[in-house]
Order: C-alpha cells, then structure tokens, then sequence
C-alpha cells in the first residue's frame, strides 16, 4: 500500500461525500437545538438531583448522629453512614465542578486527560460503594430501625445474629470481587449485570488507568525516545 | 424558536464546516446508528461550547477538538451513556447522499478505512487530522502537542497501517 497515494483519493472521495451532507438548518434552529437545549437541562438536573438526595442523607444521618452521640452503640453505627454521606457529596459536588469547568474546545489530549481522571474517580468511587454496602448493611438497619420506628435493634435481635450478619458482609466482599474477576463473558445478555461485574471487579478503574497511561505515553514518549 | 445572531452564525459555520462532522462521525463509528448519535452529540456540545469560541481561531481547529473529544468520550463511554438522541434525519442533517457518494469508494479506499478503524482512538485522531491534508503544526495545535511528537506519531501510525495492509493481503 502507497498510504500517500491513497491519500489523495480518500481525500477526494470524502470530498465528495462531505459536499452531499445536507443541513436543514431550519429544522437544526427548530428542533436539534431546542432538543439539545433540554437533554442538557436533563443531565444537568440528573447530577444536581443526585448531589441533593446525598446532602439530604447527611443531614438525616447527622441529625440522628446529633441526637444520638451519646449512647456509643447508635453512634458507632451511625459515624459510617455518615463519612459515607458526606464523601458522596464532596464527590459530587467536584465532579460537578469539574464537568462545568471542561472546555471541550481545548486540546484534545489535556481534555481527554482531565476527563479520564474524572472517570477513573467515578469508577474508584462506585467500586467502593458497591464493596462497602454489605459492610454498611448492618449500620443501616440499626439506624433506620431506630430512626424510623424507636426499634433498638441491639435489644430486638439475638447478638450471634447481628454478629452473623456483619461477618456475611465482610465475607461477602473478597468473595463478589473474586467473582467478578472470575465471571467474564457470563452476564453478556444483561448490560446491568456486565456493567456491575466491571465495576466490582475493578475493570473500569483498570481500562481508565491503561488510558492515562496511553494519553502520558503519546504525550511525551515520542520525544523521549 | 431561537433567532438570535448569535444562533444563526452558530448554523451558518456549522453548514460551512459540516464535513468534519461527517468525517469525524465515520472516523470513530462503523454503525450509521451509532454514527448519527454521535453527530448529534457533537452539535450539542459545539453549541453549548459557542459561547466561548474565540474567533481568532480558526473555526476548523475549534470545531476538530470539540468533534474529536466528544467522539473519544463517547466511545470510551460506550454502554454508560444515554441514548436520548432522535434519528439524525429528524435533528436536520441528511447523510444518505453522501453514503451514496462514499460507495463509489475503490476497495483500496474501503480497506484503508477499515484499517482506520481498528486503531486506538488517539491514532485515530492523528491519522483522521493527516488524511485530511492538515500540515504537524496543525495537528500539534487540535491534539495538543508538540510538532515533532507529531510527525513522529504520524509516521508509527502509518507504519501500523502499512503492516495490517500487508497482513490483511496475506489472508
């Protein structure tokens, strides 16, 4: 293959096509910018609804922290809940702050840099969530329990079962990340299930690094070398 | 309706520039679905981003980078995203012409887009920038680095290219 020569003909094969695109710039003034107008106000909404239900459960768990900091066993409880509330909005809010600030107009390999590092920070951040939760489990039901209904939970239920359950859940983590590992290719037929194996299973946060690495790579290696 | 000045300069260079759009759409899709989505996308973020285009820079290079990085965004976000597009006919641009014109193709062009393809993103973009006529400075500027990184890229992108043409011949 002389790519040179192919060049041109692509060049002027594409010439071609691209001169046969046609824009209805009344219908993109009327429909594709209104429409894109509102897929913005959605996505918009999407993250800062999602910051709001975060910042509602700190102040939830803290008001239950703030009424119950002095009996050890709800306040134990409670102080996971709530780092885990609070880091989900600090979370949010920069990821927020960081999408709006991107200027998809800069260069292209600064832009994709600084969005690779925010998809490495979700992929970490859901990674930890999904691991953590079982471990939460219990915390969770003691303080719901006793916020929603006076339930003490410690009082209610037999000892050896809350042990139990919070031995399942720490079990529970090295075993699921063992099986996402193990698993590739069984969840092809549900995207939800695929998805939630690459999160658990560490295959996002590992497919974001290799490309930070790729992006420093063609960055500077080539000068280096 | 939006009739500010503002939104029909937007449209005006948009229409004068939409090959890149195409180009781009093509580079980094294979299905016309997929294509259309990501055309769409790209509108969407080329107007959200208008307002702070500087028009001492050439619209080409703007309309590249933000074509580009919404492109290597969505295909590293394939399976994240949502799919809220209508069908790119609907959102007022026409392909079917230029598809028509594009299968007038020789095999050799066919193959060589093919191969195209199969790259990384980040060599798709440089090969998609070289193929285009751009000189190293240019694709320096749209990628953000140096012209000698580019130049240097360019031509281990070629040589890749060469080896799966030549590969693709043995089979």
């Amino acid at each position: 293959m002389k790519l040179d020569d192919l060049r041109d003909e692509l060049r002027a094969c594409e010439a071609m096509a691209e001169a046969k695109v046609s824009i209805d710039v009344t219908k993109v003034r009327e429909k594709g910018l209104r429409a894109t107008r509102s897929a913005m106000r959605r996505l918009a909404v999407w993250l800062w609804l999602e910051l709001a239900t975060n910042a509602v459960g700190v102040l939830l768990v803290g008001a239950f922290l703030g009424d119950h900091w002095r009996e050890p066993r709800f306040a134990l409880a409670t102080l996971p809940l709530h780092v885990m509330a609070v880091g989900h909005v600090v979370f949010g809010a920069v990821q927020l702050t960081g999408l709006r600030r991107l200027d998809y107009g800069g260069p292209i390999v600064s832009i994709q840099r600084r969005l690779e590092r925010l998809r490495l920070g979700r992929a970490r951040m859901t990674a930890f969530s999904l691991l953590a939760s079982p471990l939460l489990w219990m915390p969770l039901l003691v303080v719901s329990l006793k916020g929603l209904f006076d339930v003490d939970v410690y009082a209610t239920f037999d000892h050896a079962w809350l042990v139990a359950n919070v031995v399942v859940g720490a079990l529970f983590v090295p075993v699921a990340v063992w099986g996402a590992r193990r698993l590739v290719g069984r969840f092809d037929g549900s995207p939800v299930l695929e998805r939630l194996r690459r999160e658990i299973g560490g295959r996002n946060i590992a497919a974001s690094q290799a490309f930070l690495a790729e992006l420093t790579r063609f960055d500077g290696s080539a000068e280096a070398g | 309706m939006t009739t500010s000045p503002q939104t029909e300069r937007f449209l005006a260079l948009l229409d004068a520039h939409k090959g890149i759009l195409y180009k781009v759409g093509n580079g980094y899709c294979r299905n016309k679905d997929d294509r259309g989505d990501l055309i769409q996308d790209i509108v969407i973020q080329l107007w959200r981003s208008f307002p702070r285009y500087d028009p001492a820079q050439r619209f080409s290079t703007w309309m590249y980078r933000i074509a580009i990085n919404v492109a290597i965004s969505a295909h590293r976000s394939e399976g994240r995203r949502v799919h809220d597009t209508v069908p790119i006919e609907d959102f007022g641009i026409e392909l079917a012409a230029a598809d028509d014109a594009m299968e007038s193709a020789s095999d050799d062009v066919r193959r060589l887009r093919r191969l195209i393809g199969d790259l990384g993103e980040l060599d798709r973009a440089l090969i998609i920038l070289f193929l285009d006529g751009h000189t190293y400075d240019e694709i320096a500027e749209i990628l953000g680095i140096s012209p000698t990184n580019a130049s240097t890229r360019v031509g281990r992108v070629k040589d890749k290219l060469q080896q799966a043409w030549a590969a693709a011949e043995k089979e």
